[in-house]
C-alpha cells in the first residue's frame, strides 16, 4: 500500500515511525482499485508469465544423471534477483508503468534476469525476444525508484540496465558475427 | 462464448496526474536529469561554434568572445554548467547500476566503478585547465 505517498509493505511498517502523524494510507498506485485498499494485480501476473520466469532447458538430462549442480559463485550471480517476493511495490513506484500500462515493469524483468543468470537455464534467447521489445526493457527510463522501495533489495532497476546492455551486445553481435554464431 | 461463471470485477482506474513528477523529490530529480540532456546538447553546440570561430581567424574568434559576454548567454551558460555537472554526477552514479562486473566471482562495489569515473573526470579537467591557463 501507499503510506504517506510511498509504496510500503504495511505488514512491516510501524506507526511509531510516523508518530505523531497524520498517516495517509492508500491503495497501491498504478493498479486498478477493486475496493478500499484492494487492487487488481492481474496485469502483473500476465506480464510475469510472458517473461518466462522458470528454468528453460533445450534438452532435459535423464533423472538418473542426477541434479544440475551449481557452485556458490554461480548461485551468487542471480541470488539477489531471486529474493523478489512479488509485492509489486516496484510497480507502484514506477511512473513509467503508471503512464504506460503496456510496460512489462520492474519485477517481471528482474525475474527474467534472475533465470537468465542461472547457470542451469538455457532460455535467455527466448526471453530476450520478448523483453527486448519496446514495452520490455527499453520502456524503462531508469527513474530508479523501484530499487529504492524494494523491501528485499532486489535492485530491479539494475537488472533492467544490465539486461539492456546484454540486449545491445546481442544486437551488435547479430550484425558482426556470421548467422547462427550468436 | 463467454463463460457465464467468469467474474469480472468492476474497478476504479485513477488517472496519473500530469504533474506526477512534482509529487516527490526523486521524480523531480529524474525529470531534471532528463532535462539536463538539453543543456548538454547546448554545450556541444557552443563548442562547435567556438571551433568554427577559431577556424575563421582572430577577428571571428574575438567576435565570438564578444557574443559570449551577452548577459543572456552568460545566464544560459551558468545554468548549463550546473545542469552539465548534475548530468555527469547522475551519469556516474548510474554507471555502477548498469555494469555488474565480477572479479573472482564477487561483484565489484559501486565505488569501484564510480571511483575511476570521478578520477578520470578530475584528471581530464585538470589537464584542460592547465592547457588553458598556460596561455
Amino acid at each position: 500500500m501507499m503510506v504517506n505517498g510511498i509504496p510500503k509493505l504495511t505488514c512491516a511498517t510501524f506507526l511509531l515511525d510516523y508518530a505523531p502523524g497524520p498517516v495517509r494510507v492508500e491503495p497501491m498506485k498504478n493498479f486498478p482499485v477493486l475496493r478500499d485498499l484492494v487492487v487488481d494485480t492481474s496485469d502483473f501476473l500476465v506480464k510475469l508469465t510472458k517473461s518466462k520466469p522458470w528454468i528453460i532447458r533445450k534438452e532435459e538430462k535423464p533423472i538418473e544423471d542426477g541434479e544440475y549442480l551449481q557452485t556458490p559463485e554461480q548461485l551468487e550471480t542471480y541470488k539477489q534477483f531471486s529474493m523478489c517476493i512479488n509485492c509489486l511495490l516496484c510497480y507502484a513506484a514506477c511512473p513509467v508503468y503508471g503512464l504506460d500500462p503496456l510496460f512489462s515493469g520492474p519485477a517481471a524483468i528482474a525475474l527474467a534476469q534472475r533465470y537468465n543468470m542461472d547457470s542451469r537455464d538455457q532460455g535467455a534467447a527466448e526471453r530476450l525476444d520478448i523483453l527486448s521489445q519496446h514495452d520490455g526493457i527499453w520502456g524503462c527510463t531508469f527513474v530508479g525508484e523501484c530499487t529504492q522501495v524494494c523491501p528485499k533489495h532486489v535492485d530491479p532497476a539494475g537488472a533492467i540496465q544490465q539486461y539492456k546492455l546484454t540486449a545491445a551486445t546481442e544486437w551488435v553481435k547479430s550484425f558482426v558475427l556470421p548467422r547462427g554464431a550468436t | 462464448m463467454v463463460n457465464p461463471t467468469e467474474y469480472v470485477p468492476k474497478s476504479y482506474h485513477p488517472r496519473v496526474s500530469t504533474y506526477w513528477w512534482l509529487a516527490r523529490w526523486p521524480y523531480l530529480k529524474f525529470i531534471l536529469r532528463e532535462l539536463s540532456s538539453v543543456f548538454v546538447a547546448w554545450v556541444v553546440i557552443l563548442t562547435l561554434l567556438q571551433i568554427r570561430a577559431l577556424i575563421h581567424g582572430p577577428a571571428a574568434y574575438a567576435s565570438f568572445h564578444q557574443w559570449l559576454q551577452n548577459p543572456l548567454i552568460l545566464i544560459l551558460n551558468a545554468v548549463s554548467f550546473l545542469f552539465v555537472m548534475f548530468h555527469a554526477v547522475t551519469w556516474f552514479s548510474l554507471a555502477s547500476k548498469a555494469m555488474a562486473i565480477r572479479v573472482s566471482g564477487k561483484r565489484l562495489s559501486d565505488m569501484a566503478i564510480t571511483g575511476p569515473n570521478y578520477i578520470a573526470w578530475v584528471v581530464v579537467s585538470a589537464a584542460i585547465t592547465w592547457i588553458v591557463l598556460r596561455g
